[in-house]
Formats: structure tokens, C-alpha cells, sequence
């Protein structure tokens, strides 16, 4: 099943040559297909049937520098700002296994000359890689099309993947879990990274593809945060639609500062009015007036109480305000590279107050005595007296 | 991932109410003769500080905002001050110097750059040098809105960015949800207010 594509000594193949070579190749694919793992790989595919399709989203620094094909594409550029392949997220998805196993089966004695289509760049092999290696994970799903594609497109490449297994771009500090929760190698760390087959050994360019898949995955995060990403391709639009979106959060901000000033026209965000609410929903009783009574509000301490107040809001009432909301979307603000503390700290947080609050009574006799108020939450940060230290603690520990 | 620790969503949020809490305090104290706009300004200047407070100061974008908000907003230093505590100076002294250092090198790099461009004749058009300047005019963009970013490049400004990003868009949920919840308050006390009014008339028709 090995394609056999003649090796070109020019580094600027014609469009029709690429084209042809896609052809074939395609050609071939689709008789493999029925070997392969889903059905995802006809459709992903399909689209490959006009070259011109691709660069469009096929980033390649090296060979942006080397050949200039004309198409309108983001560069990679040493130069600049090295913005990487975004084009990697906006694919469907392929079949990781499927083109492991294609690359395995297929032993090409190939060239070891420079691979036609240019050089790839370096987070695709490594997602490739990883994905070969972690061929479960979505994620490694999600980045490895790009690898089935560029596989496809050069039918020399396939093999390269088995050897390309043993000459494989190494990185320290867990770049090889890129599928699951990664870490960036700090900077200060040493990069060990080996040049690929048929690549530049250069150290200068070795540096740039490092940089590269730094900010690729930076922006894809991005992608992840700002709604509405999925499909964009290219960098000048991914950007253009982070640069509206954090706009909009300005704005936003700006317009519920406005709100809340209209609303509070004295600026006084009390203990009195955020009580009354919590009475309301909480007791629903005769207790309302009884409540006036118990609570000595100008003894508590102000700030100490707002906070309990609304951090309590969130607990007791399920109709109450959106703090409870806010608290409890802590999950959806998390990012893609996760991190599990604080849906521990969210379920641990809500869990604890809940089993505080038993009822109206326990809550109005918490509320009257302020040592036991502090002491029932888990929290211990949010003690009234404490405020100003913990503040500055907070601040300087990070 | 560098973020994990200081972005951890629910510390993030309890330290910005706090903060947020405490400016608002501060400024209301002397809202008595402000305006509208004023207090519009304090409400969102506590916002930003608070945000900025809640991340922390490994965030880069956190010092420069502080920098920025001190240096505009003079009048309100004692709302900040009771913020930040003691790294109010600290802060303000370090941007300040930072900022100068850049404008200085900026301004050669611009006039350099000119220089070379006027001497070159011929334009050449590639489809790559049009997607880079498309590119580079963006991420000019990015650098003025995102703060501190002007000095930052390719990797760090994204880093900043998403940074940025989710903690605006957790300082718009906490405003939401406050302000929902001094709405509902409201509503409630007049509520509230109507109900004891009518409880007094029946005792006293009682009595």
C-alpha cells in the first residue's frame, strides 16, 4: 500500500504536480478506507480533492521562507511575532488510530530528502506523535487530523511517522501529554529538542519551532475561551475576534458599573439590605421583623458581614441571587488545561455551608453570635477581623 | 500551566468581592456629593482594582492596570490606597519607570523603520506579506487594549491575554450576580417595608 510519489529535486513543485499527487493519493485512500477506523476519514478527506483548499489553513513557517506558493495564508515567520498553525483546531476530527496504523503498516523506502510539501511544523508532528501515543484522548483526536491530512498529502510522509517515532522532536516537562493537562516547559528549563527527519538542524530554527507551539497552544486555549472561535481559521481572525470579545468584556464592565451606581445611589452595598433579602428567602415567616430586632448590624464588622452575607446568599437560597450562581460556575471559568482544585474547592465549599444551614433557626442563631459565624465556614479567610491581613496575604503570596 | 494556582476560580471570586466590597466602602463614604458619572467611575475603578487585587501581582497585566488606574485617577487615591494596602507605592513607582524606558525605544524603533521603508522602491505585494501586516495591525490592537501589553511580544501577550480574558469575564459575572442582588434587595425591602407598615396599622387598629 506504500505510494510510491517520485521524489522532486525542485523545492517549488508546480500546482498541477501537487494536485496530481493529491489525486493519486486520494484515490488510494479511498480504497483504504475500508480498513480504516471510522467513518470520519472519507468525509475529512473530501476536502482535499482542490490543493488550493488547504494552504489556506496550512501554516508552515519553513516553507512560507523557502517557496511562496501564492496563496493567501497565515505565515509562520521567524520574523515577527512566529505565529504558529491554527489550523489544526478547526478541522474535524480523524482517526487517530487509523493513520497510526497506516503508518505502521506502510514501510516506504522513501527519501530522505526534504518532504515536497515543505516542512511541517512542529506542534503536528508532536500532536501526531502524541496522538500515536495517547490514542484515546480527544484531544489527541483533535490534533491529529492535521497529521492524517499532511500524511495524506505526501504519501512519502506515512512512513515517517513509524521513524519518525524513534527521531522524534523530544521536549522536557511533559510536552508529550500534550493531549491531556499540559504544562509549557518553564523557561527557565532546558528544551531538548531533536530535529525531525528531512528538517533544518538548525539550532536558530529549532528555537523558532519551539516558540511556534508555545504560542499555538496559547491560542488555542484562547480559542477555547472566546465563544464562538471554533471556526475560525488564521491567525488575523482569531485575533480580530479576541480583540472584539475582550472589547465587549470592557464594555460590558463599563456598563454595569453604570447599573450598579444607578442602582445604589448612595454606594452603600450594607449589611441591612443584603439581610432582608436572605430573610425573605430563607424564612418566608414572621421571623422578618424578629430579624430587625436580633441583628445588631452596626456592631458586626461592615465589610466582614457583606461578605459572609453574600457568600451565605449563595448557599441558603436556591432562588436567591446570582452569587450562587457565580460560585457555581466556577466550572464553566476553568480553562481547558484543567485544574481540579477548585471543583474541589467549589463542592467542598458548597457542601460544608450547606450542612451548616439546617434550617431558619440554626441560621438566625449564627447570625446572632459573630465568633460562631465565622467559625461554621470553612473558609477561614473570611473572618471579619482578619480581612485587611488576608488581603495583603492574598496579594503577595502569588 | 503557569495559571493554575492564582486563577483558581473560587479564590479568584472571594477575593474580588472582598476587594470589591472594600473600595465600594471606601467610595461611599464620600459619594455624597457625587455625581452620577463620579459614582460610575469610583463603582468601576473599584471593579478594576479589585479584579487586579484578585489576581494577584505575578500578572502582568494586573501591576500595569494598577499603574495605569493610579496615575488617571488622582482624586480617587484614597480609594486605592485602602485597596492595595502598602504595595500602592511600590507598584505606581515601578510601571511609571518601566513605561518611560519603552516610549524612549519605541520612538527610535519608528523612526528607524520609517527611514527604511522610504528607501525601498519597489512593493512587493505577497499574499504572505499582506496576512503579516494583517497580522502584525492585530496584535498592535491587542497591545493597546490588553494593559501592560504594550512591551510584551508573540508568546507573553497571549499568555496576558488569556489571562485577562477570564478574569473579565469573572469580574462581569461578579457584577452581574451583585448587581442582581442588590435589585432583588431592593425589591424585597420596599416589600418588606409595605408589610410592617401594614402590620403597624393592624395592631394599632388592634390596640
Amino acid at each position: 500500500m506504500a505510494q510510491c510519489i517520485p521524489t522532486r529535486a525542485s523545492t517549488n513543485p508546480s500546482v498541477l504536480e501537487r494536485q496530481r499527487v493529491r489525486l493519486n493519493w486520494q484515490q488510494q485512500q479511498s480504497t483504504d478506507n475500508t480498513d480504516c477506523i471510522g467513518y470520519n476519514n472519507i468525509e475529512s478527506f473530501a476536502p482535499l480533492s482542490s490543493f488550493d483548499q488547504l494552504p489556506k489553513n496550512f501554516v508552515d513557517g519553513e516553507r512560507s521562507r523557502n517557496e511562496s506558493f501564492g496563496h493567501v495564508h497565515d505565515p509562520i515567520e521567524s520574523l515577527g511575532d512566529g505565529w504558529p498553525d491554527f489550523s489544526m483546531v478547526n478541522y474535524p476530527n480523524f482517526c487517530a488510530i487509523n493513520v497510526g496504523e497506516k503508518a505502521n503498516d506502510k514501510e516506504n523506502s522513501d527519501s530522505s530528502k526534504k518532504r515536497k510539501f515543505g516542512n511541517f511544523s512542529n506542534s503536528q508532528q508532536v500532536d501526531a506523535n502524541n496522538a500515536t501515543e495517547n490514542s484515546g484522548s480527544s484531544k489527541g483526536m483533535k490534533e491529529d487530523y492535521v497529521l492524517g491530512e499532511r500524511k495524506g498529502a505526501t504519501g512519502n510522509q506515512k512512513p515517517q511517522n513509524k521513524k519518525e517515532t524513534s527521531t522524534e522532536t523530544l521536549k522536557e516537562n511533559g510536552k508529550a501529554s500534550r493531549s491531556s493537562t499540559t504544562t509549557t516547559p518553564l523557561k527557565t528549563d532546558y528544551i531538548h529538542v531533536r530535529a525531525r527527519r528531512g528538517q533544518a538542524t538548525d539550532s536558530h530554527s529549532l528555537a523558532e519551532r519551539v516558540r511556534r507551539e508555545r504560542i499555538s497552544e496559547r491560542m488555542r486555549y484562547l480559542q477555547d475561551l472566546v465563544p464562538g472561535c471554533n471556526k475560525i481559521t488564521g491567525k488575523a481572525g482569531m485575533l480580530d475576534e479576541i480583540i472584539n470579545y475582550v472589547q465587549s468584556l470592557q464594555r460590558q464592565v463599563e456598563f454595569l458599573s453604570m447599573k450598579l451606581a444607578a442602582v445604589n445611589p448612595r454606594l452603600d452595598f450594607t449589611v441591612d439590605s443584603f439581610f432582608n433579602e436572605e430573610m425573605n428567602i430563607a424564612c418566608n415567616t414572621g421571623l422578618i421583623q424578629g430579624m430587625n430586632i436580633l441583628l445588631p448590624h452596626d456592631q458586626l464588622d461592615p465589610s466582614y458581614i457583606q461578605s459572609n452575607a453574600l457568600l451565605h446568599q449563595a448557599q441558603v437560597g436556591p432562588s436567591s441571587s446570582g452569587l450562587d450562581m457565580a460560585m457555581s460556575t466556577t466550572q464553566q471559568m476553568t480553562l481547558q488545561c484543567p485544574m481540579s482544585a477548585p471543583m474541589q474547592l467549589v463542592n467542598t465549599f458548597m457542601d460544608s455551608c450547606y450542612n451548616n444551614v439546617h434550617g431558619s433557626s440554626s441560621l438566625w442563631d449564627q447570625v446572632r453570635l459573630n465568633n460562631t459565624f465565622g467559625a461554621h465556614f470553612s473558609f477561614q479567610s473570611l473572618q471579619g477581623n482578619c480581612l485587611p491581613n488576608n488581603l495583603k496575604t492574598e496579594t503577595r503570596e502569588i | 500551566m503557569q495559571l493554575a494556582p492564582s486563577l483558581s476560580t473560587t479564590t479568584f471570586k472571594q477575593a474580588f468581592l472582598r476587594s470589591m466590597l472594600q473600595g465600594l466602602n471606601a467610595a461611599a463614604s464620600s459619594s455624597n456629593n457625587m455625581s452620577f458619572e463620579a459614582r460610575k467611575r469610583a463603582v468601576k475603578l473599584a471593579a478594576d482594582v479589585a479584579m487586579a487585587c484578585a489576581r494577584g501581582r505575578r500578572a502582568k497585566w494586573a501591576r500595569a492596570l494598577v499603574a495605569d488606574l493610579s496615575a488617571k485617577h488622582q482624586n480617587n487615591g484614597a480609594l486605592l490606597k485602602s485597596m492595595l494596602g502598602e504595595m500602592h507605592e511600590r507598584l505606581v513607582r515601578v510601571n511609571n519607570q518601566h513605561c518611560c524606558r519603552i516610549q524612549r525605544s519605541k520612538k527610535i524603533l519608528r523612526r528607524s523603520h520609517r527611514m527604511c521603508s522610504t528607501a525601498r522602491r519597489e512593493k512587493v505585494l505577497h499574499a504572505s506579506v499582506v496576512a503579516k501586516s494583517m497580522v502584525k495591525r492585530r496584535t498592535k490592537m491587542l497591545k493597546k487594549i490588553i494593559p501592560g501589553g504594550e512591551v510584551l511580544n508573540g508568546f507573553s501577550l497571549l499568555n496576558e491575554a488569556l489571562d485577562y480574558v477570564t478574569s473579565l469575564q469573572a469580574q462581569v459575572e461578579l457584577m452581574r450576580s451583585l448587581l442582581k442582588a442588590t435589585e432583588e434587595s431592593n425589591s424585597n425591602s420596599s416589600i418588606t417595608h409595605r408589610a410592617s407598615s401594614k402590620d403597624q396599622l393592624k395592631q394599632r387598629e388592634g390596640s
